[in-house]
């Protein structure tokens, strides 16, 4: 453990650049084996309590039966009945939470109701029997290369064809339990290559010979649904692959008529994909992997529900993918609900932060003091291209208003606009034809520009998840990348509480910025 | 100053610093210490949304030890006198700094520092910048050292 530093001379105040030499290649933050099997353990048990409603030894808070089952049993109950009437039509029907968890039926009980945690994952068949005890170590140690994924060949060039050499530190540690079969929660900083680990992996998971919908993949956002799509679309591209994007402000007609036409993986919003299973257009009975982007975003008040109404149709054997850069605690409890026994790679909120963007502020004492500080920097913003963050939609429209009065060159973007004002904008910010772009927090997760190299909070995030997720707009797959955060007097505490929080620095601004980007 | 240099292998040098604060997600702290042993703790807890202490520890080599009390001897904090400095207010952050060199032993405490214009804005403008500018140093060591070691490079 004693650290060797081989000159001091070199030590400067940036001790980013410090070359040492460790092993660090197994210690990636994923909870220990024992530890991880232990809290397996436990939430199985946890699962059987509430399932079948048997006595355990886990004491279980009076009120936890009723809260556990999701949103609203009436609904559910109401549906579900609609659902077995239409069964006998090509349609499918939700499935009951007992079918859903008939996959803990795999664990054996014992008199008390406690399970014994044999498992039934298809890789572990026959080391099983002599392993009685599961351990996650096995499925999470890192694969150096795509070539030792055991992947389709085809897919394979598809993955080198797209660009990537070395997989990145999660694609090392999560392709392989998801291809497994295994529910797989993966969490790892931004840019750092999470839609190309669950893209690779539902594109290994498909039958090709089957047109039926196999994986469905779910994000937050319009545009993000549709990158991914376009992620997955590349990478098989030298597979027989049919993938496509089902997200709201798109003709309904047209999503159907590609349903029809034979879809194996969807990337959509919950309401569209909500809409075409009520519909009957997209059959889930052959879906093997559910996706979950940003899933602390999708699990949030708001999306929660709809996240729920889509759960209920998969068929009781597929597997729950739960992916994000953030994952508050808060949330990692409440995923035992709806997961078996998952996989969790997972990274401390101290570590989350990227060396590669640097973080500044500037104090602008007054909020009228932000435009002249922002109108300053203009010149820097368009070395490459820039993302501007405003909490609010109107706030938006006043910003850019005021910066076009002044003669400056920017794009805007908001829940607010048409689709096809949003795709325009999109497609003009992707070509690099604009360059500085003004948007809320619909541009705050997951929406990858490359060439983004600075981002400027205008106004500081609502949450801490979400400052994470704006700066990471910058600085993707270990490119440089600046964040300027303007804070107001009152706001200074606010930044300073977030620079805590993730043990990182947030320097006040120095003048030569552009020498860091 | 350069005397403390000197014999430097055979005191007891001690660092401690610890920010933070008591508020709506419990007492949230960034704290660490670097004992005589040469051994780095750290922790950081907070309860937002449910998160837990962190805590980690890695021995330092000598090296690297004698590279933290070069950063300290040449910021001149030993020079600062704090009695005129104001005491964190009930319900700010605040912040401590504790060392141990040679026969020296300082404590200063006081409220966070959120930007330069506290620093200017407070009675002693000098010897806080001072203050300011050396917590800085040393929690970016400390952060490099901690993660250096725990760190798994997200792009290898």
């Amino acid at each position: 453990m004693l650290m060797h530093m081989r000159s001091l001379s070199n030590v400067t105040l940036v001790y980013h650049t410090f070359t040492l030499c460790f092993d660090l290649d197994q210690k990636y933050q994923y909870l220990p084996a024992q530890n991880a099997a232990a809290l397996n353990y436990l939430s199985v048990q946890y699962k059987i309590a509430k399932f079948q409603k048997v006595p355990t030894q886990l004491e279980l808070p009076a009120s936890a039966f009723t809260s556990l089952t999701m949103p609203k049993d009436e609904s559910n109950r109401s549906s579900r009945r609609h659902g077995h009437r239409h069964r006998d039509r090509d349609r499918d029907a939700p499935y009951h939470k007992e079918d859903r968890h008939r996959r803990h039926k795999d664990h054996e009980e014992d008199e008390f109701g406690r399970s014994k945690p044999t498992r039934r994952h298809p890789e572990g068949s026959s080391s099983d029997a002599h392993h009685p005890s599961p351990s996650s170590s096995h499925d999470t140690s890192p694969c150096p290369t795509f070539d030792s994924m055991s992947l389709k060949p085809a897919l394979l060039r598809g993955i080198y064809a797209y660009g990537f050499e070395k997989p990145s530190a999660i694609q090392q540690r999560a392709i392989r339990p998801i291809i497994r079969g295994r529910d797989v929660i993966a969490q790892s900083q931004s840019g750092t290559g999470k839609t190309a680990v669950f893209s690779i992996s539902a594109l290994q998971l498909l039958d090709e010979r089957s047109s039926e919908p196999q994986v469905l993949i779910l994000s937050p956002i319009r545009e993000l649904a549709e990158q991914t799509q376009r992620v997955v679309s590349s990478l098989g591209d030298f597979m027989n692959v049919k993938a496509i994007a089902c997200i709201g402000g798109k003709s309904l007609g047209e999503d159907r008529k590609m349903l029809q036409q034979g879809v194996q993986i969807l990337s959509g919003t919950p309401g569209r994909v909500y809409d075409l299973i009520k519909r009957g257009d997209l059959r889930t009975r052959s879906l093997k992997a559910f996706i979950i982007d940003e899933a602390d975003e999708m699990l949030n008040k708001g999306f929660k529900e709809q996240i729920y109404d889509i759960y209920r149709y998969l068929p009781p054997q597929s597997q729950v993918v739960l992916v994000s850069a953030t994952l508050p605690v808060e949330v990692l409890e409440m995923t035992r609900k709806f997961m078996n026994d998952p996989v969790r790679i997972l990274v401390k909120r101290d570590e989350l932060t990227l060396e590669g963007i640097k973080q500044f502020f500037v104090s602008v004492e007054k909020e009228e003091w932000k435009f002249d500080t922002l109108t300053d920097l203009y010149d820097t913003l368009t070395v490459t291209q820039a993302v501007i963050f405003c909490n609010t939609k109107q706030k938006v429209d006043w910003l850019a208003g005021k910066m076009r009065e002044s003669n400056f060159t920017v794009a805007a973007m908001h829940g607010d606009m048409t689709q096809d004002e949003r795709d325009k904008v999109m497609e003009e910010f992707r070509s690099g034809s604009s360059r500085v772009l003004i948007a809320t927090d619909l541009w705050g997760r997951g929406i990858d520009v490359q060439q983004v190299s600075l981002v400027i909070c205008y106004d500081l995030p609502t949450n801490r998840e979400l400052y994470i997720h704006r700066i990471g707009r910058s600085g993707r797959f270990g490119r440089k990348g600046v964040a300027i955060n303007f804070v107001r007097t009152e706001d200074v505490r606010t930044l300073r509480e977030i620079e805590q929080f993730y043990s990182t620095q947030i320097d006040e601004m120095p003048l030569n910025i552009s020498d860091l980007m | 100053m350069t005397s403390m240099g000197e014999d430097s292998s055979h005191d007891e040098f001690y660092v401690r610093y610890y920010v933070g604060h008591r508020g709506e997600f419990g007492h949230e702290f960034m704290e660490f210490e670097l004992s005589p042993s040469g051994k780095l703790r750290y922790a950081n807890n907070s309860n937002y949304r449910n998160s837990t202490m962190i805590r980690k520890e890695v021995h330092l080599s000598p090296a690297v030890v004698e590279e933290t009390r070069r950063i300290i001897q040449t910021s001149d904090i030993t020079t600062i006198d704090d009695s005129n400095w104001t005491e964190p207010q009930k319900g700010q952050a605040r912040q401590e700094l504790e060392i141990k060199m040679g026969n020296l032993h300082i404590a200063f405490t006081c409220a966070e520092i959120g930007s330069l214009v506290d620093v200017m804005n407070s009675v002693d403008p000098e010897g806080m910048r001072v203050f300011y500018y050396l917590t800085q140093d040393l929690r970016c060591l400390m952060f490099s050292l901690i993660s250096l070691h725990f760190k798994i490079k997200p792009i290898p």
